[in-house]
């Protein structure tokens, strides 16, 4: 396995290195052509670009995807090779296992990376690249991401301070559709966090700024409506969101004007996000009944509770990882043993047919003929169930190619290369 | 009590207990196949529950409730089904523990009951089934409000305080909880009112008079008061969301007195049949 992640290689380099579809063809081709990689599957997402293949020689197979990625990106290969990193054998899989996990993505536990799994097996399915071992390791890895989800809390809680006004507002109310959202002020943090209220139902949102052309501005690309400055009481009182964003020394939101707005209205439940520093509204607001009302700080303190509790959940993780691990590297060591046993019972088979043809013309007739053929195929199982079940077991412990190399001598067959 | 009165009290307590263990663990993990447990444990106590109800029923030849003891074991058994309808529904698993405690204190109350021994003549009218079934349906239906306001007000707390804990990623939304509640506050209604004119008429069939001041009347009037008086108030604007949920709370507090007078003073003429106490 060799790839970039967002941890080796910033995202200039990471532009630079991602297969693009047309790109992705062009590398299948190259993949499918070399004769050192057997299998292969590449896993391209924006924040990382990894090649996973099967090969009998690693070093020589991990030097020819070097290359092809220097030829597909028409680009030396130095410039890039201190931000891949390289995994043979166990780590690799553990990395594959991982990566489809959530535990090696950006935001630990997200969800997206094992669709994106999924993707990248499946493109290699349709394009020939992958067989048995990497069918497998990527069934698996899939199978390990479910298990993770459903096994721990590892994707719960908030991220980033917007996710954190999404959650609670989804604890407050029911169905982000019916909310109406204001948004007092047209900066960025403001926007960030509207944008993703509408990602969660948000339909009804409304943008009101002091300096109008702004607000404007923001409201085109946020496909919002605008408020005007001197109407914004009016409109506190029909909203269930308010998200305020204003650089102002002086409190937006004082606690007689809120009041009074919502006594106009009736209404009495209102979640106000105030992610001003100073903050925008005042520390009494939060003390009429039936608001709620966060700042910025403490949407950060949630993120960091919520952060913490991930990582406890991590640490589940990487032993369910673990045992996953363990279950394919156990299937594919045993996998090494299936040559060398049918060399030897091809080799016996020979030692058999050569015997009975010797006395064939002794033999009467037929039906002689069969029985000694009979009895000598039903030996020759017997006598190589034992030595079968032991080397499958011996390959899973210490030194497989030691273990085959000893069965072969043992047993005079001729040595031979893995794979 | 003998074996086979023990099912339907003493032995679903205990069942709902195991339960209650389980959707506590659910509560505290999160893990979906121990939610799946805890639902199995309650859906194969609830059916433990009702087979053990039908069964003390043809037993003796009549059918539960007689008496405070079954009556109370009904009113948890269909607060149990209320709750896994509301489950299954929208999958709000985080309302099971809340609901158990509830269920587990009416099924302590009515095991100390038990069954009733004699099945006095009044409880033999045509009118008395019906009578029964929607008292007990409207009290299950308060106290799966009593719950769910519970519900509303702890969240409420943690979220004004923002201190979100466990409670918020196990709950629905405030305003999920409040349409609940509205729902499940106006069904009891529904079938208090129902089940008070069907008594009354069985009063006059029985002693000659629609309405007699017995204490177990006035306390079920007084129920009826507060819940009409709470649901009139939520119609204001402004008596929403924790309001709304203090006054279920307290009108429910009229059912717990009701539970318990009943209990205490058994020389009401509106007493149930014979208890085994």
């Amino acid at each position: 396995m060799l790839g970039q992640n967002h941890r080796t290689a910033p995202v200039e380099l990471r532009e630079k290195l991602a297969v693009t579809p047309e790109k992705r063809d062009a590398l299948a081709e190259m993949l499918m052509c070399d004769r050192f990689i057997t299998e292969s599957a590449v896993l391209s997402t924006c924040n990382r670009m990894e090649v996973y293949a099967v090969s009998d020689d690693p070093h020589r197979g991990r030097a020819r995807i070097d290359g092809m990625l220097a030829e597909l990106h028409g680009v030396s290969s130095s410039s890039w090779t201190d931000t891949l990193y390289f995994r043979e054998e166990d780590d690799a899989v553990r990395h594959l296992f991982r990566v489809a996990s959530g535990l090696d993505s950006m935001v630990l536990g997200e969800g997206q990376i094992l669709a994106q799994v999924r993707d990248a097996h499946d493109w290699a399915k349709d394009h020939a690249l992958s067989r048995e071992v990497l069918h497998r390791a990527f069934d698996e890895a899939v199978a390990c991401g479910k298990r993770v989800r459903t096994d721990t809390q590892i994707s719960e809680g908030a991220v980033s301070v917007a996710s954190a006004a999404v959650s609670l507002s989804r604890k407050i109310f029911d169905d982000l559709a019916g909310q109406s959202v204001l948004l007092i002020g047209a900066g960025d943090t403001g926007a960030r966090t509207a944008r993703h209220l509408q990602m969660f139902g948000v339909r009804d949102l409304r943008v009101c700024n002091r300096t109008r052309s702004r607000a404007e501005t923001l409201a085109h690309e946020l496909n919002a409506s605008v408020v005007p400055w001197d109407q914004l009481d009016d409109h506190l009182s029909e909203v269930g969101i308010v998200v305020t964003a204003v650089h102002s020394p002086e409190p937006v939101l004082t606690e007689s004007r809120v009041k009074a707005a919502l006594k106009e209205a009736g209404r009495r439940t209102l979640f106000v996000i105030d992610l001003a520093v100073p903050r925008n509204v005042h520390a009494d607001v939060a003390k009429i009944p039936g608001l709620f009302v966060y700042d910025v700080d403490d949407l950060q303190k949630l993120v960091l509770d919520d952060e913490d509790s991930r990582r406890a959940e991590a640490l589940k993780a990487e032993e369910i990882v673990d045992d996953q691990v363990r279950h394919f590297v156990q299937w594919y060591r045993a996998r090494a043993a299936v040559p060398t046993l049918n060399d030897l019972r091809m080799q016996l088979e020979c030692v058999r047919q050569a015997e009975v043809e010797a006395i064939r013309n002794k033999l009467g007739d037929d039906a002689d003929l069969e029985l000694v053929d009979r009895v000598t195929r039903r030996l020759l199982n017997k006598v190589l169930h034992c030595p079968t079940t032991e080397l499958k077991r011996r390959v899973l412990e210490s030194d497989p190619d030691q273990q085959l190399r000893d069965f072969r001598s043992l047993f005079g067959l001729e040595p031979r290369e893995r794979g | 009590m003998e074996f086979g009165q023990l099912l339907p009290f003493w032995g679903a307590t205990a069942l709902y207990g195991v339960s209650l263990g389980f959707y506590v663990q659910w509560f505290r993990a999160g893990a979906a196949a121990v939610g799946r447990r805890a639902s199995v444990a309650l859906w194969v106590a609830a059916g433990t529950h009702l087979l053990g109800l039908a069964l003390l029923g043809f037993g003796r030849g009549f059918g539960p409730p007689t008496g405070l003891g079954e009556s109370l074991s009904l009113v948890a058994l269909s607060t149990v089904l209320v709750y896994l309808y509301l489950e299954a529904r929208g999958n709000e698993r985080g309302l099971g523990p809340f609901a158990l405690v509830l269920v587990i204190a009416f099924m302590v109350k009515a095991s100390t009951i038990g069954p009733a021994l004699e099945v006095e003549p009044l409880l033999r009218e045509h009118l008395y089934g019906p009578h029964a079934s929607a008292i007990i349906l409207a009290m299950s239906g308060f106290a799966i409000s009593a719950v769910l306001s519970v519900a509303y007000l702890a969240q409420y707390r943690q979220l004004r305080d923002k201190k979100p804990g466990l409670l918020m990623r196990r709950l629905p939304s405030l305003q999920g909880l409040d349409g609940m509640t509205r729902r499940a506050t106006r069904l009891g209604f529904v079938f208090l009112t129902i089940g008070m004119v069907l008594g009354s008429l069985l009063a006059h069939r029985a002693w000659g008079e629609y309405w007699s001041w017995d204490p177990k009347q006035c306390i079920t009037l007084l129920t009826w008061l507060l819940y009409g008086a709470a649901m009139m108030l939520r119609r204001r604007r402004d008596w929403q969301g924790e309001r709304v949920a203090a006054s279920n709370l307290v009108a429910f507090s009229s059912v717990v007195v009701g539970i318990l007078m009943i209990s205490w003073f058994f020389d009401s003429a509106h007493r149930f049949g014979v208890t085994a106490s």
